[in-house]
C-alpha cells in the first residue's frame, strides 16, 4: 500500500498538463504546439516555443540529426507557401511566418555551434566575461600567424586543415562541456570556435588573392 | 470513459468531422465531366495532395483505398516469384500469404533480425516482394526499414511496408525508406474508418485488387469515398501536430510505464523496453494476470485499453508478435498495449495508473488467500 501512496505523489508531479490557447479565428482550444486548429483545422500564429519543440525533438543538447531532418523536412512539406495560395491573407500570413520560424529552428540546431550558444541562453546563461574561463588556446595564435606568413594556396590550405581538425575537436569538448553543465567552460569552448571560424574565413578571403605558385592573381582560384 | 487505445484507432478529430460533414452535403461523382463533378474532384485531388505531402511523394504516387488492409492486399499484387515477410507484421499480411511463405524472425527486442533477413534475401528467388512494418502495431518497436530496404534491393526484391502504425507518430519520407510501396491508414491520425492508401514508386506496376472502374488512374476501381478522402485529408494535415506533440507524449508514456513497473515490481515486463519505440506505445505484460481479466478490469473502472495482437469480436487471442519476440505464451496471453494519442491528458493517465494498481492489488491479494488456503 505504501507503494501507492508514493507512486501518486510521482504522478501527480510528473504527469503535469500543459496550458492551452485560443485558435485566433474559432477561439476553442488549442494545443501551444500546434500548427492547426484541432476544431476549425486553421493554420495557427507563431507562438513563443524553443526551437526543439518547434521541430518535434526532446529537449537536449544531443540529437538525432537524421530525426532532426526528416521532421524538418515533413514540417516544411505542411508549410509548404503553395499549400496555403487559395487560403485568406491571415492564414497566408500566419504560415510563412510559421516557415520562417521553423526554417530559423533548424539553421541554429543543425550547427553544433549555434546549438550551443542556443543551449546556454535556453539555460539561462549569459555569455559574459564572467562566465568564460580565462584560458586562450596557443593554437589559434599561431595558425594565425602561419596564415599571415603563407605566399601558397597549399599553405594557406594546410592552415584551413588544421582549424578543421581543431573544431571538430573543440566541438566535441563543447558538448561534453553542455552535457556536463560547465558553462563556464562551454562559453571558452565557443569563444575558441569563433577564432577558429575567423582563421576559416581568413583563409578562404587570402587562398582568392593567391595562385598556386604564390603569386597575386586575379582570384580565379577555386575557393573552398 | 477514458479512451487509451489510440493504436487500435483514434477519435475523430473536430475539424476532420467538420470537413466531412461540408463534404457530404455536396453532391456529384469525382468521375463526371459537369460541374457538380468537377468541384469533387478538385475536393479528391486536395486531400491526394496533402496525404502525399504526409509521405513526401508526389500526388500521383497516391492510390486511395478501404483502408490499410486493402493497400496491403494491393501492395502483394506484383509480379513476383516469391514472398518474404517479417514474423511480426500485421494479420492482413500475414493472412494473405501462403502458409509456407519465408518469415523472417525478430530479436528478443521485437527489431526485424537483420542478419537473419540478409540471409533470406540472399537464397531467395529474385524477384521476391519483402513486408516489414515500419512500426509493430502491438510494441510500438520502429523497425529499420531503411536498411531493410537496401539490402533487399541488393538481391533485386521489392520492398513493402505497412506504416499504419507509424504516420503520425514519426516522420515519414517514402524515398529515404527506399521501398517500393507503403500503407497507410486515416483512422489512425484522427481520420475516419474506411479510407486509406496505398503509396507507390513511381515506376511500380500493379495488378489491380478491384477491376470495373478506371479510378485512381485504373490501379483501384469504384467510386471514391469521397467524404472519407477529405476527411483522409484535413487528418494527414494535422498529423503534424501530433509530431510536434510526440516528446510531450513520450515523457507522459515514460513517466506511466515508471509507474506501473513501480506498483508492480518485477511482475510487470515492458515489451520492447530496450529497442527504439514510437511516443506514444506501452506494451505491458503482468504477470499471471490474463489479458482478457486485465482488459474486464480496466473496462469496469472506466478505462479503455488494448489487448496486444487485438481482439477480433471481442475475443483475445495470444499475440504472435510476442511469440515471434520469444516470449512464452504465458506472457504472451498476460500482455495490455496502452496507446496514447491526440486527445489524452494527464488525468487519463493517473486513472490508468489506478485502476491497473487496484488490479494489480486485488490479484495479488487473490493470490495470496489461494497460497494459505493451499
Amino acid at each position: 500500500m505504501d507503494n501507492i501512496i508514493e507512486f501518486n505523489a510521482f504522478t501527480a508531479l510528473n504527469l503535469v498538463a500543459q496550458d492551452e490557447m485560443c485558435c485566433w479565428l474559432c477561439q476553442k482550444g488549442t494545443s501551444p504546439r500546434a500548427l492547426f486548429c484541432h476544431s476549425c483545422g486553421t493554420i495557427q500564429p507563431v507562438r513563443d516555443l524553443d526551437h526543439f519543440t518547434r521541430l518535434g525533438l526532446d529537449l537536449g543538447i544531443d540529437l538525432d540529426l537524421a530525426v532532426l531532418e526528416r521532421n524538418y523536412a515533413a514540417l516544411k512539406r505542411t508549410l509548404d507557401p503553395s499549400r496555403f495560395m487559395v487560403r485568406g491573407a491571415g492564414e497566408r500570413g500566419h504560415a510563412a511566418k510559421q516557415l520562417e520560424a521553423l526554417d530559423t529552428a533548424y539553421e541554429v540546431l543543425r550547427d553544433p555551434m549555434r546549438r550551443g550558444r542556443y543551449w546556454l541562453m535556453l539555460n539561462a546563461v549569459a555569455c559574459d566575461n564572467d562566465n568564460v574561463e580565462k584560458t586562450v588556446n596557443p593554437m589559434i595564435d599561431e595558425l594565425m600567424a602561419e596564415l599571415e606568413s603563407a605566399a601558397q594556396t597549399a599553405q594557406c590550405d594546410r592552415v584551413a586543415q588544421k582549424a578543421g581538425q581543431a573544431m571538430e575537436q573543440s566541438i566535441m569538448k563543447l558538448m561534453q562541456a553542455l552535457r556536463g553543465k560547465n558553462w563556464r567552460q562551454a562559453n571558452a569552448v565557443l569563444t575558441e570556435l569563433d577564432g577558429l571560424e575567423s582563421i576559416l574565413n581568413n583563409v578562404r578571403a587570402r587562398r582568392t588573392n593567391l595562385t598556386p605558385e604564390g603569386k597575386s592573381g586575379d582570384g580565379v582560384t577555386s575557393v573552398k | 470513459m477514458i479512451y487509451l487505445d489510440h493504436n487500435a484507432t483514434t477519435p475523430v478529430k473536430p475539424a476532420v468531422r467538420a470537413a466531412m460533414m461540408e463534404a457530404m452535403e455536396r453532391t456529384g461523382d469525382p468521375s463526371s465531366g459537369h460541374r457538380c463533378g468537377r468541384t469533387v474532384r478538385e475536393s479528391i485531388e486536395e486531400a491526394r495532395e496533402r496525404v502525399a505531402a504526409l509521405v513526401g511523394v508526389k500526388p500521383a504516387q497516391v492510390i486511395f483505398t478501404s483502408g490499410g488492409t486493402e493497400a496491403n492486399n494491393l501492395a502483394k499484387r506484383v509480379n513476383v516469384a516469391s514472398l518474404m515477410v517479417s514474423a511480426i507484421e500485421h494479420d492482413s499480411i500475414l493472412a494473405s500469404v501462403p502458409p509456407h511463405t519465408q518469415r523472417i524472425p525478430v530479436t528478443a527486442d521485437g527489431v526485424v533480425n537483420m542478419l537473419a533477413a540478409e540471409m533470406i534475401f540472399k537464397t531467395t528467388h529474385s524477384p521476391g516482394w519483402v513486408a516489414v512494418m515500419l512500426v509493430n502495431n502491438e510494441t510500438g518497436v520502429i523497425q529499420p526499414v531503411a536498411e531493410i530496404a537496401q539490402k533487399a534491393k541488393a538481391y533485386g526484391h521489392l520492398v513493402h511496408t505497412d506504416a499504419v502504425q507509424a504516420v503520425g507518430c514519426i516522420s515519414i519520407d517514402f524515398a529515404e525508406l527506399g521501398v517500393d510501396s507503403m500503407s497507410i491508414s486515416a483512422h489512425k491520425i484522427g481520420g475516419p474508418h474506411g479510407v486509406g492508401a496505398l503509396i507507390v514508386s513511381k515506376d511500380m506496376m500493379l495488378q489491380p485488387l478491384l477491376c470495373g472502374g478506371r479510378q485512381e488512374r485504373n490501379r483501384r476501381a469504384g467510386t471514391e469515398n469521397f467524404s472519407g478522402i477529405v476527411g483522409f485529408g484535413v487528418a494527414a494535415q494535422l498529423a503534424a501536430d501530433d509530431l510536434m506533440e510526440a516528446p510531450k507524449i513520450r515523457r507522459w508514456r515514460d513517466e506511466t510505464q515508471d509507474c506501473l513497473k513501480f506498483i508492480a515490481g518485477e511482475d510487470a515486463i515492458v515489451i520492447g523496453e530496450r529497442a527504439p519505440r514510437v511516443a506514444n506505445t506501452l506494451c505491458i505484460a503482468l504477470r499471471g494476470i490474463s489479458a482478457k481479466s486485465q482488459i474486464m478490469a480496466m473496462d469496469l473502472a472506466g478505462v479503455a485499453v488494448g489487448a496486444v495482437s487485438g481482439c477480433s469480436n471481442g475475443k483475445v487471442k495470444t499475440s504472435h508478435v510476442l511469440r515471434a519476440m520469444g516470449y512464452n505464451d504465458a506472457i504472451a496471453a498476460s500482455a495490455l498495449r496502452i496507446s496514447l494519442g491526440w486527445n489524452t491528458e494527464p488525468s487519463d493517465l493517473m486513472r490508468c495508473i489506478d485502476a491497473w494498481s487496484a488490479l494489480y492489488r486485488h490479484a495479488r491479494h487473490s493470490a495470496q488467500l489461494r497460497s494459505i488456503v493451499a
